[in-house]
């Protein structure tokens, strides 16, 4: 049984009326619903608090899961709906602590900073772009899916999403380079 | 062939939950589950005001005409 058909069977049972059928649902999804939490806020436990609202939202509106799309697609865009709402809510306070590693922002040639500490830079800097184009970002390179999946979490088209990403990898190296980061600047086709 | 800002937005590391992060789920689901469900609003007929007026007025009027 494939893990769509016995989340859908899950869903099915808790609507029954048996809360514990959820437990599988949240045993399935647990990784993927913090790390997806995590991309929006780089703060492990503000990932966890996130991803148990987002659990507890998909529990409220099973009832609204119609299996017209997958239930890992649903799933996905209640948790993305929760973040956003959260992101909006809290202004990220989180933002800013709890780095990785402590990360040298003291001046100095560019290769001073160590590639970890690099990467960690450009993607906290994922998470200062406007909401539409961070969610792009997230959804199309952080969850690994291909345009189309992205495209039908996020509820767009797939025309939109790439002119999304287009603007959204503009902007980034832009705010990468406010940061004194320079990145390679061969450019990648989306496709 | 992919660029920097590729490689470093698709080699993102992963977290693991914590330990009893699917128990403190399900027992808030448990909590949720266990909680009755929400009163109806209570929705009361309110006569609108203004329309009772227009209806007075009309009474008013039709009561002064001469016959």
């Amino acid at each position: 049984m494939t893990s769509d058909v016995q989340d859908a069977a899950a869903a099915a049972r808790v609507i029954a009326g048996d809360p514990s059928a959820f437990a599988g649902i949240v045993r399935r999804w647990q990784y993927r619903l913090v790390n997806l939490a995590w991309r929006f806020c780089r703060h492990h436990a503000t990932a966890e608090d996130m991803a148990q609202e987002a659990f507890l939202k998909a529990y409220r509106s099973l009832g609204s899961f119609r299996g017209e799309s997958q239930f890992s697609t649903w799933l996905t865009a209640v948790a993305l709906n929760t973040y956003r709402s959260r992101l909006h809510r809290d202004r990220q306070p989180w933002l800013g602590r709890e780095p990785a590693e402590p990360i040298d922002t003291a001046p100095g040639p560019q290769n001073a900073l160590e590639q970890g500490q690099r990467a960690e830079l450009v993607r906290r800097a994922v998470l200062t772009l406007p909401a539409r184009y961070r969610d792009a970002i997230v959804m199309y390179y952080f969850e690994d899916r291909d345009i189309a999946e992205s495209a039908r979490v996020l509820g767009i088209a797939e025309g939109t999403l790439k002119a999304q990403l287009h603007r959204a990898r503009e902007l980034l190296r832009s705010r990468c380079a406010s940061l004194g980061l320079r990145l390679s600047d061969v450019q990648t086709e989306i496709p | 062939m992919p660029d920097e800002l590729d490689e470093i937005l698709r080699s993102d590391e992963a977290i693991e939950p914590s330990p009893g992060f699917a128990s403190a789920v399900m027992r808030a689901v448990y909590r949720e589950s266990a909680e009755p469900p929400t009163a109806a609003f209570p929705v009361v007929p309110i006569r609108h005001r203004r329309s009772r007026v227009r209806v007075d007025d009309w009474v008013r009027r039709c009561s002064v005409v001469p016959c």
